[in-house]
């Protein structure tokens, strides 16, 4: 029966023409918005949301969700030609595959960084495909208690990952769960926070409120910055297709080392607000400490390249098991996906294991298959990456504005939503330039609704003894040690430098 | 200085919260519950925030460089691009996507950025095409006309 649905899933998306095409279209979109260091996949994410208006709710999510898939593929180009990282998870790549293109490896890092991307995303796919078995029957037996703590603990983790300031990263996920209660209260209809304004009713939209505070204060900073938005040296930039494949290779003579690392990535990725940076650094100290020769790393050695690369790709496979079937994100893009996802009409949260595990074994397949694609088109596109130092923000700024404006309009099809987005983006620029983390801020908005509905029906339930169930007390042990956790990387600091957003 | 874009910022940040607070405490209890649970320890929180951040700007107003002195390097820079922002958030409410895009992406990059008049005349009718083309005839959506367009075609 099970391998019915999951056969038929795939034949669901390899079969239909059209999913083919917007996965076809979607993996190059990723992978450009990777390796143009400031944009990202959170940036990249929300501007293809436009685009996904009107599409059925299986291409349309086949669609964000392998765009977002490849996004670190790409993240690896300026790590190792220019030695900027094109997302902040990118940065664990840089320690050793700048030193590889500087001493004339660059294709090799490139193979290899691309063999690895591709071999943990399938890793990150085949770990989601082994876990929807036993994770079903896990979902189903939560209740709101549970969720409320699940809630609090998402925000939690994204807010002690997020900077160098946990009092910031707190008040933004706090501020973040204020704005999704404007809205009319689901329990009593009164109206709160909406100013007498009808489109506010239904809530401050997801989309608008996290285009204006990713776009517009990224496009801002970019003409603050001005010129080019990489800097070259040529001689980093010089390799040809042999050394790229010969790199690819490399991530199969160190076989061992790329599944682990890509089965760690995926685990990390399962626990929300873990992903990330957390995800590459700890995967690339596995590299260092379960190497005979750890002296190498740091000048150039390729299993420093294989090991953030692996757990990167891996980790998205992990982080939509929570995405799905929690409604909790893993992570801030996948929070940004939950949004774009309830605008197609699919509801992440628990009745997915009921009556939507179709959808979630087509959107396996979908990860599978645009890492499968990213590593083809990667080759193909190889020998222009040099061209990524030419990308200047003049040609970029206005398009960005435009298509952030257009999905904040379409989103709700409400113009007000253009001025909820400028309002938004105007204060999220300067949040970002006084390093405010922003994160936090989405998933706060995404899970505040979540938490609210679940705080009141376990109070109805059980009344403030829900905080003693078992379950409870083991999510509020986990809550304290994320804090805990906090403390700990600010002891360490300089040793492992976790930035998600600045 | 203690009063800088720094600490406007933290001091936004209080105003919501407390703001909302004291909206929240007029909601009926089931309303207000969750608000007001977020919404206090929030305001102390950003108090805190403000402490830190005045104290701050007094440590580095003594000898040395200004805190912000990057920031403040930046400005003009800064409020150029605002204005931009703003022509755009004013030119797609007045006229809307269709009209306002094309011409808004021609002048940001022929006069705002210098580039050529090849490349910023391309650049506006790849946007019309685009708008058009995917999204009114493709997608079929029904894009923001505009708060004047209507009253001026009529």
């Amino acid at each position: 029966m099970e391998i019915d649905r999951i056969l038929g899933s795939l034949l669901a998306v390899v079969g239909s023409p059209t999913i083919m095409l917007l996965i076809v279209i979607a993996v190059p979109v990723g992978m450009f918005f990777g390796a143009v260091p400031g944009l990202g996949g959170k940036l990249g994410i929300v501007l293809l949301i436009p685009f996904a208006f009107g599409m059925d709710p299986l291409p349309g999510a086949a669609f964000l969700l392998a765009m977002h898939a490849v996004v670190h593929t790409g993240g690896s180009i300026p790590s190792i030609l220019f030695g900027v990282p094109g997302t902040g998870p990118d940065a664990a790549t840089i320690v050793d595959g700048f030193p590889m293109a500087k001493r004339g490896q660059a294709g090799r890092a490139l193979g290899a960084s691309l063999g690895a991307s591709g071999f943990g995303g399938v890793v990150g796919g085949l770990f989601l495909a082994a876990m929807l078995p036993v994770l079903q029957p896990v979902v189903l037996a939560f209740s709101p208690a549970e969720f409320f703590l699940l809630a609090i603990l998402g925000i939690t983790f994204i807010a002690t990952l997020s900077g160098d300031s946990l009092l910031k990263g707190v008040l933004i996920g706090m501020f973040g769960l204020m704005l999704s209660f404007v809205s009319l209260d689901p329990f009593t209809g009164s109206q709160r926070f909406t100013f007498g304004q009808l489109f506010l009713w239904d809530g401050v939209d997801v989309i608008a409120a996290v285009l204006g505070l990713f776009a517009i204060p990224e496009m801002i900073s970019l003409g603050v910055k001005g010129g080019s938005i990489a800097q070259a040296n040529a001689a980093t930039t010089r390799y040809n297709l042999r050394e790229v494949i010969d790199g690819i290779l490399d991530v199969f003579r160190h076989f061992g080392l790329s599944v682990r690392t890509s089965i760690i990535g995926a685990v990390i990725g399962l626990i929300p607000g873990l992903g990330g940076d957390a995800a590459s650094w700890i995967c690339y100290g596995h590299a260092v400490q379960s190497s005979k020769t750890p002296e190498r790393f740091g000048h150039g050695a390729v299993e420093g390249v294989i090991a953030p690369e692996t757990a990167n790709n891996s980790k998205e496979g992990g982080a939509l098991l929570p995405t799905l079937f929690f409604g909790v994100p893993g992570s801030s893009g996948m929070a940004i996906l939950i949004g774009a996802l309830v605008m197609l009409g699919i509801r992440p949260g628990p009745m997915i294991a009921l009556t939507g595990m179709d959808l979630v074994w087509s959107l396996m397949w979908v990860l599978m298959i645009a890492n499968i694609l990213a590593v083809f088109m990667f080759l193909l596109c190889a020998p222009f990456f040099g061209m990524l130092t030419f990308v200047r923000g003049s040609m970029l700024i206005p398009f960005v504005i435009t298509l952030a404006f257009l999905g904040a309009y379409l989103s709700a099809a409400a113009w007000q939503n253009i001025v909820v987005l400028m309002a938004i983006g105007v204060f999220g620029y300067f949040l970002r330039k006084y390093r405010w983390p922003r994160p936090p801020f989405v998933i706060g908005l995404v899970l505040g609704p979540i938490a609210e509905d679940s705080l009141h029906k376990a109070l109805a339930i059980w009344g403030p003894t829900f905080f003693l169930r078992p379950l409870s007390i083991l999510f509020i042990a986990m809550i304290l040690a994320s804090i805990g956790f906090y403390f700990w990387r600010m002891s360490r600091k300089g040793r492992m430098e976790l930035h998600y957003d600045n | 200085m203690i009063i800088n874009a720094r600490v406007i910022t933290t001091l936004a940040m209080l105003t919501i919260f407390a703001g909302m607070s004291l909206m929240a405490a007029g909601y009926p209890p089931k309303a207000r519950f969750l608000p007001l649970l977020v919404g206090i320890p929030g305001t102390i929180m950003c108090l805190a925030q403000l402490i830190i951040d005045i104290r701050q700007v007094l440590a580095a107003s003594g000898d040395g460089p200004p805190l912000d002195a990057e920031a403040i390097a930046q400005r003009p820079r800064e409020a150029r691009m605002f204005l931009w922002l703003g022509a755009f958030f004013a030119g797609i409410l007045a006229f809307g996507f269709l009209y306002a895009a094309p011409v808004l992406i021609l002048a940001f990059m022929r006069l705002g950025e210098r580039e050529s008049w090849t490349a910023s005349i391309v650049a506006a009718v790849a946007t019309f095409a685009v708008l058009y083309l995917v999204f009114v005839r493709l997608l079929g959506l029904f894009l923001f006309e505009g708060l004047i367009t209507p009253l001026i075609l009529g």
